[in-house]
């Protein structure tokens, strides 16, 4: 049995049976109920826009007509994903409703643009070769259910003239007719050398439209009863082609008149860079033709981050019962197994905080009588603090109160121009200073995990994998069940940090570049002895106005962002106003910040311009 | 029985290949043709070295620079130093470049290739060489294709190769491509119309390579694996390097040691008899079940890339891959000895074919 924690292992699973039991439901809920209940997810154009391993094919993977068959036939066991289904409009009283179809579209479509031909006849050639895998794609699964003499085609109002070049009304011959439309284009675009327009098949430049007829599917089923379906087409991967087919595309399907529901599956990076970081930013939209969907937004991160700790929890549930280690011990809930319980550091390196801490009183020239003033403020905030915090805390709150008393003399004590106050940012900050400087436990627990996933389903189940495999062998080492802190913490660094070397997209080299010269940046400032900004920075911004100019004025720049937006190294926060300056933030992800050592909250950043980033990403560190 | 199988094919391998030019191509009436790399690697002019010095015949040449976005400023001195040589030896040799991507990062470097051989006339030559010692696959394979598949070549056509695994070790891609074909070599691949084929998987495991060879394995539902591991090479070790570098991927992909392949590192003809073993037995098992479909992935080992090859061309073997995007390193001039190769695939000596 293959673990589910592994990579895309979703993508990996034929069995439609296994895959129903891994694959969590939340998703549909969380991004395509909205548009289902507006009644806008079938009748136009849709987009759903996300960054690699957000879920987008295992979204799509849902909506086959071969898996909700199956959710179907064991109903039972899948109640949450048919309802989801339903809430969805895929399934209407309790039957199937779509007949859908996922064509992923790979480097052979984007071929089809390097053919020395009209652009016309290029256009025509890819149209041609999608309607016909689709059509088989469509007519594949119906045959597993029904024998193909037995299915129909409803035939768009107006266009029974073009019935007989999709041939025919018929299962059997329909197929037949994609077939051969499919194997003359693709005999074209898999030559070494392509023939002249001249030695064109005529099939392959023939009309061939089933998109424009094609209004339902109709299913006879052995007792006779017919089952009217609307075909649903879901183009995967559609950033693989080249920038005038994808406008062809979104064009051609974007026209009303096309009656098949029609979803575009793709990465920011199908966008123009310009494109890509206003849809990242803004929230999902919908207009008359095209309804458009964002995986993940910079705006409303919040709501955000809490849906996908629902998700991310109920797909590590889901998951984990499937390693026989832990189903045979009745183990399925994930979070269980993560202690958030953090052991005290040893007496010798708190002592060596107190010292770090009396050094600085002396250096800074505090009196005790402040200080004590200061632990009470601490004390009053909260007074459960571990030893190691408080003096942290305390160290902080030293450097603070020196700031805001330049010119008193040695020992003195006066009172700051602004009072002292504890908060949880600070908390954070010294939380910060102790990882760095005495390797105490930070990134544990399952809401760390799924905010490090920077709502990414793909990278949650890498992060969450390292910990899984390390649980597993320590129940059959008989060492107990869970993991403490501390091991969370070493393990979910080191992972993020091979995540990060295995980096190899295209514009990697130039996006690592950027990480580790803002990680740097950040690092420092979130050591900074004051911690002025709290639990540290994440982040860098240039001013929101600068930003919008990036495609003209530092287009490599543009061009790095927009890869590391679409890999999940970046995430974009747009007009982000602080002291009456409108900020672009970019974040980065739960990877970097794990890598690096950063805060996760949000918020935190360092000030710079478009100048500076764009010679960070020549220079190396 | 393949076309080459061991009594028909023409091969030569280490010092055979000196002799074989020595005694060949010294007929002052041939006229050769030379098809190679010009780029940073530092075989690139070891073959077209070997051919001026031993050989007697009149020699001209194109020599491809393959285009990448970024290249690292010691690449781009290194590859027109080794076009310096070349044209020392050979002063008929052409630069042509060939770019690898499109502006948008698509592939095209195989379909440029095909492009600008199929518009030149080489009726005038008796011998085409193809030296694949410093050309990346994804143009190597449609550029040898162009030719094996062309019914009006009447010249000889040979392949040649210096090989050398430490030089392979050293050119390390930092960022790979999405996995597809290689143009030429879809052969059925990604039909969705027809029967469905039981797909065997034969990745060639290398060095630096697990990447790509991972992203393959996502990117299409195989039904078996067999990695393809060197045994009989000439670092003894070298097969368990590539076992311990892949062990967690194998481990994904379901492989046990009763899959694994092992040829002969420095012998094309092994792995193509391999090949053609497999296909035939395979054709026979799965015949009234859709019938089968062999994948191949060559790695970085020339030698075994032109056995690969040699299948694929004769079987219609899909060949999938990622491109190599950029590189990070680059290797120095090796004083290590290369090892030489030669493949007569097509001609005069095979009049059947």
């Amino acid at each position: 049995m293959i673990n589910p924690f592994e990579k895309r292992a979703t993508e990996y699973i034929r069995d439609n049976e296994v895959f129903l039991s891994i694959v969590s439901p939340e998703p549909l809920s969380s991004f395509l109920k909205e548009f289902a209940v507006q009644d806008i997810l079938y009748d136009r154009l849709v987009r759903i826009i996300g960054t690699p391993g957000s879920g987008k094919t295992t979204m799509a993977k849902l909506f086959q007509y071969e898996v909700i068959d199956a959710a179907l036939k064991s109903a039972d066991l899948n109640k949450p994903i048919i309802d989801a289904l339903t809430s969805c409009g895929a399934i209407k009283n309790s039957k199937i409703a779509l007949l859908g179809c996922r064509l992923p579209l790979g480097s052979e479509y984007r071929a089809i643009w390097e053919l020395n031909y009209p652009k016309d006849l290029k256009s025509g050639l890819l149209r041609s070769i999608i309607q016909a895998r689709s059509v088989l794609g469509w007519f594949r699964q119906l045959a597993s259910i029904s024998s193909l003499e037995k299915v129909t085609i409803i035939p768009r109002s107006g266009s029974e003239g073009k019935l007989e070049f999709i041939g025919g009304i018929n299962g059997e011959s329909i197929v037949s007719r994609a077939k051969t439309i499919e194997r003359s284009v693709y005999a074209i675009t898999s030559s070494l050398v392509p023939p002249e327009l001249d030695g064109l098949s005529p099939d392959a430049i023939s009309a061939y439209e089933p998109f424009d007829v094609i209004e339902r599917v109709v299913v006879e089923s052995s007792d006779g009863e017919a089952n009217s379906l609307f075909p649903l087409v879901m183009l995967d991967d559609v950033h693989s082609l080249h920038e005038e087919q994808f406008t062809s595309v979104c064009q051609w399907l974007g026209d009303r008149e096309v009656k098949v529901a029609r979803w575009l599956l793709m990465r920011y990076d199908a966008l123009s860079a310009r494109e890509a970081i206003t849809v990242h930013t803004s929230s999902s939209k919908k207009s008359r033709d095209v309804t458009t969907i964002t995986m993940q937004k910079g705006s409303e991160r919040l709501k955000e981050r809490k849906k996908f700790r629902v998700m991310a929890k109920d797909m590590a549930n889901r998951a984990l019962p499937k390693i026989a280690v832990f189903s045979s011990r009745n183990i399925n809930e994930f979070a269980k197994l993560l202690n958030t319980d953090v052991s005290p550091l040893s007496q010798q390196q708190i002592e060596k905080v107190k010292t770090t801490t009396n050094k600085m009183q002396k250096k800074l020239g505090i009196s005790d009588a402040r200080r004590d003033a200061l632990l009470k403020t601490i004390e009053d905030f909260n007074d459960e603090f571990l030893e190691e915090e408080k003096y942290a805390i305390l160290g902080i709150l030293f450097n603070r109160y020196a700031k805001r008393v330049p010119n008193k003399s040695l020992f003195e004590d006066i009172e700051p121009s602004r009072p002292i106050q504890m908060s949880r940012g600070i908390y954070e900050g010294a939380k910060i200073h102790l990882m760095h400087k005495f390797k105490r436990p930070t990134y544990y627990g399952i809401n760390t995990l799924c905010d490090a996933s920077t709502e990414n389903a793909e990278q949650f189940l890498r992060l969450a994998s390292t910990l899984v495999d390390t649980i597993e062998t320590r129940i059959i080492q008989r060492k107990g069940v869970g993991l403490d802190a501390g091991m969370q913490d070493r393990l979910l660094r080191a992972r993020a940090g091979e995540l990060i070397d295995q980096w190899a997209f295209p514009g990697s080299v130039t996006v690592r570049n950027l990480v580790e010269r803002i990680a740097s940046e950040c690092v420092s400032v979130s050591l900074a002895p004051n911690a002025w900004l709290a639990g540290g920075a994440n982040a860098i911004g240039i001013p929101q106005n600068e930003f919008n100019l990036i495609n003209e004025t530092h287009p490599n720049l543009a061009k790095t962002i927009q890869a590391g937006v679409a890999h999940n190294a970046f995430t974009l926060i747009p007009n982000y106003s602080t002291k009456n300056i409108e900020w672009c933030l970019i974040e980065l992800g739960g990877l970097c910040v794990l890598n690096y050592g950063l805060t996760l909250n949000r918020g935190g950043f360092i000030e710079s311009t478009a100048r500076n980033l764009d010679n960070m990403i020549t220079e190396r560190l | 029985m393949g076309v080459y199988s061991k009594d028909k094919c023409i091969e030569h391998r280490a010092d055979e290949v000196d002799a074989f030019i020595t005694t060949y191509f010294a007929n002052e009436d041939l006229k050769c043709c030379i098809i190679a790399g010009a780029g940073f690697d530092p075989r690139a002019k070891v073959i077209s070295e070997r051919l001026a010095s031993l050989g007697k015949c009149e020699f001209s040449g194109f020599y491809l620079k393959e285009l990448r976005s970024n290249p690292v400023a010691n690449m781009t001195e290194q590859a027109d130093k080794n076009f310096a040589v070349i044209k020392q030896h050979i002063p008929n040799a052409d630069l042509v470049e060939i770019n690898i991507f499109a502006e948008d990062g698509a592939v095209i470097g195989g379909s440029e290739v095909c492009k600008f051989f199929s518009q030149k006339d080489f009726s005038e030559y008796s011998d085409i060489v193809i030296d694949l010692s410093a050309i990346s696959i994804g143009t190597s394979f449609p550029l040898v294709g162009l030719f094996y598949k062309n019914p009006d070549l009447t010249a000889n056509l040979h392949l040649m190769v210096a090989a050398n695994a430490n030089v392979d070790d050293g050119i390390i891609p930092s960022e790979w491509g999405e996995p597809q074909c290689i143009h030429g070599f879809q052969n059925g691949y990604g039909l969705q119309g027809g029967d469905r084929k039981a797909k065997l998987w034969l990745p060639q495991l290398s060095l630096n390579k697990q990447k790509a060879f991972e992203m393959i394995a996502s990117s299409e539902d195989m039904d078996d694996i067999c990695p393809i591991l060197p045994f009989s090479c000439r670092h003894p070790r070298r097969g368990d390097d590539f076992l311990i570098e892949f062990m967690n991927e194998m481990r994904g992909w379901d492989v046990d040691s009763r899959s694994i392949l092992y040829v002969a590192e420095d012998n094309p003809i092994d792995l193509y008899r391999t090949l053609l073993r497999i296909a035939n037995d395979r054709e026979k098992v799965f015949e009234e079940y859709g019938g089968s479909m062999i994948i191949l992935s060559p790695g970085r080992s020339k030698m075994l890339a032109i056995g690969a090859l040699m299948g694929a061309l004769e079987l219609n073997f899909p060949i999938v891959y990622c491109e190599a995007i950029d590189y990070s390193s680059c290797p120095i001039d090796t004083l290590d000895e290369h090892f030489l190769g030669h493949v007569w695939l097509k001609g005069s000596v095979y009049p059947d074919t």
